[in-house]
């Protein structure tokens, strides 16, 4: 499903990501866990697309297709979803009629016919229901005036109506209480299937414990330093990342 | 070149008949004939048209009547419409006048000279002396206290090449009355539309008034809306500006009564050579009025848009609450917007406020709409549409803010697509 292979991206001219190797098959679940400045959010930067990032050597391969040469918009077409840590608000524009839009340039992507307007909104009222989203939220505009924890739902009912192959979720967890993070991790555990793959960025231990991952990767200064079982990140629970070399970190 | 004399530009091209005949109405007409030949069209070394240039509608050619090509009509589903072509009631292309409905080629000669008869203060006369020479027809809404109207009137202007059509409306609602009115000014050829809209509110009234300008490239629209508001009454307006080369909507409003309310709201979207002004005089004359002016722009491809907006506070006119906006988006470099607050406060204890903002699309936005899987165009169309929109959403009528809200959707795309032409 992806394959990174000997990464080396900068910033500013600064090198950050330093020979990263990563490889995810269908049907993996897999976490990237890191103390602060290990490169983290630099990788979903370059995973994403997002400009003021240069990737020096190496390459990353979606289905056996270059990623770094697709434009965002074709990286979504092809099955790539991304999960943000600050969803944009974005006034003047309901909920409703952006899910239509981007669902629909999917479909076109993929080669399929728009939805109508009975099947979109049945499909829009059933991933928002298992969502715990009110319906009446889809009807204001997006992300306005919405908490934390509901922009992260959103963003999760976004990711179950485009049906994608593979999630890339930054920091998806950041900022939520308890009950919002139950149903986000349900959300992404209807992710799961034989032909998808998950790929969760995270600093912190907790959302494992409703996501079960697959295989967790310990990444520091620019490349990943360990990767395990499950198990792993527990153990990173119990003693902090101070085994990484990081100093300090409060875990709060 | 126009002649130029008294910072006043001289309309040569336009050919006006002489107005023959006797009595008061003749009398009114003529006058204002002479004044408006006196006075001219208004030039940029007048304060109030510092910004715009009205010398490409004064080397242009009018008649006062042409025959204008019907495109399809738009129809707003729970409205009554009422067509207007080239200045001139349709009556076999409209629906039965409500009660209280009229038009003005069809009200007699004395209940004329009372309509047409001293607009409140226009701040430039000569436009308006214009259409006080010329004015044929229009709409008139007139209900008497505690009437309303059943459902809101549509009201559709076409206009034909060479035409030059100045239509008087005239509003007078009694105490409590309420009625909704949304406009759509739609023509493609080169023609001068110069409406003047005579409203006064009593105690307690309500008009809320929809316009939707989305006429050709080459048209010329210089519109003035004149509103006297009485105690505890409201005018709400929300204008949509998509079409014209050089569109001035321009609102002289009086807040006479206590407790007096106005919410003005506007949004100009123009490409390449496309000029559209909001000028706003905004009168507090009594204590306790509330106003609101927000007004947004959104330009690409060397177009411009101005918003004036004045506020004046009387002495008295304590307790006065008075805020407006312009934040205006360039798509590129070569759009350019200004605004100009001007308050003029001679009381105390009065809240007022203004704010002006300039920017571009947040890129931030951008990719994130992009990673939903549209592309940059669509990407960039959608927050266009979506910076407009936010305007339409305290618009009660759903199939009137449909309307608005496909003029928005429509401008935004033509505004952010790259292939269009240059």
């Amino acid at each position: 499903m992806l394959e990174i292979k000997n990464l080396h991206a900068s910033v500013d001219g600064k090198d950050i990501l330093k020979g990263f190797n990563l490889t995810i098959n269908a049907g993996e679940v897999h976490a990237i866990m890191g103390p602060n400045g290990s490169g983290k959010s630099t990788l979903a930067s370059v995973l994403t697309g997002r400009d003021g990032y240069e990737v020096t050597q190496g390459e990353v391969l979606y289905k056996g297709q270059d990623l770094l040469d697709m434009d965002v918009s074709e990286r979504a077409g092809a099955g790539i979803f991304l999960g943000f840590q600050y969803p944009v608000e974005i006034p003047g524009i309901t909920s409703m009629n952006f899910l239509k839009s981007a669902v629909n340039a999917v479909r076109e992507a993929r080669g399929e016919k728009p939805l109508d307007a009975v099947s979109f909104l049945k499909l829009v009222k059933e991933k928002a229901n298992f969502m715990e989203m009110p319906e009446a939220m889809l009807k204001r505009a997006v992300n306005v005036g919405f908490s934390g924890g509901e922009k992260k739902r959103h963003d999760i009912v976004q990711m179950l109506m485009l049906d994608p192959s593979l999630a890339i979720l930054d920091e998806v967890d950041s900022g939520l209480d308890i009950d919002a993070l139950k149903v986000v991790a349900k959300g992404i555990n209807a992710m799961r299937g034989p032909d998808k793959a998950v790929l969760m960025i995270t600093h912190y231990q907790r959302l494992l414990d409703y996501v079960t991952p697959d295989v967790v990767h310990v990444m520091k200064d620019g490349k990943i330093l360990r990767t395990g079982g499950k198990d792993l990140a527990q153990e990173l629970e119990k003693s902090g990342y101070a085994a990484y070399g990081e100093v300090e970190q409060v875990a709060s | 070149m126009p002649d130029i004399a008294n910072d006043r530009l001289s309309l040569k091209p336009l050919n006006l008949p002489a107005i023959a005949g006797e009595g008061p109405l003749n009398d009114l007409r003529r006058a204002a004939a002479a004044r408006f030949l006196e006075l001219g069209a208004p030039a940029q070394r007048l304060e109030r048209w510092k910004y715009t240039s009205l010398t490409p509608l004064a080397k242009t050619g009018f008649a006062l009547a042409a025959p204008a090509e019907l495109a399809e009509l738009p129809r707003i589903e729970g409205t009554t419409r009422l067509v207007f072509v080239n200045g001139r009631f349709d009556a076999g292309r409209s629906d039965a006048l409500p009660q209280g409905v009229a038009t003005l080629g069809a009200v007699g000669e004395t209940e004329i000279l009372d309509l047409l008869g001293p607009v409140a203060e226009a701040p430039d006369q000569s436009l308006t002396a214009l259409n006080t020479a010329f004015a044929g027809d229009g709409y008139v809404v007139e209900l008497g206290a505690g009437e309303s109207l059943e459902q809101p009137l549509h009201i559709v202007h076409v206009t034909g090449a060479g035409a030059a059509a100045n239509l008087r409306n005239v509003v007078r609602l009694g105490g409590t009355a309420r009625a909704t009115i949304i406009e759509s000014w739609l023509g493609e050829a080169e023609y001068w539309a110069n409406p003047v809209t005579d409203i006064r509110l009593a105690e307690g009234s309500v008009l809320t008034h929809y316009k939707w300008q989305r006429e050709g490239a080459d048209a010329f629209h210089t519109a003035l809306n004149t509103v006297s508001i009485a105690t505890g009454a409201r005018y709400e307006a929300l204008t949509l500006a998509t079409g014209s080369r050089i569109m001035r909507q321009e609102f002289a409003i009086a807040l006479d009564g206590e407790t007096a309310d106005c919410l003005l709201a506007g949004a100009a979207l123009g490409h390449e050579k496309q000029h559209l002004d909001f000028t706003v005089t905004m009168d507090h004359r009594a204590p306790n009025a509330h106003s609101d002016q927000r007004f947004k722009s959104v330009l690409a491809s060397g177009a411009r848009s101005v918003f004036q907006g004045q506020v004046k506070v009387a002495r008295g006119a304590i307790g006065t609450d008075a805020h407006q906006t312009s934040n205006n988006l360039l798509l590129d470099r070569s759009a350019e917007a200004d605004a100009k607050p001007e308050l003029e406060i001679f009381a105390d204890d009065v809240a007022c406020s203004h704010g002006a903002t300039v920017g571009e699309l947040d890129e931030n936005k951008v990719f994130y709409l992009k990673s939903r899987g549209l592309s940059d165009e669509a990407a960039r169309a959608l927050l266009v549409e979506g910076f407009v929109a936010e305007l339409f959403d305290d618009v009660a009528h759903e199939a009137i803010a449909a309307h608005l809200r496909d003029g928005a959707q429509g401008a935004a795309r033509r505004l952010t697509n790259k292939e269009s032409v240059i």
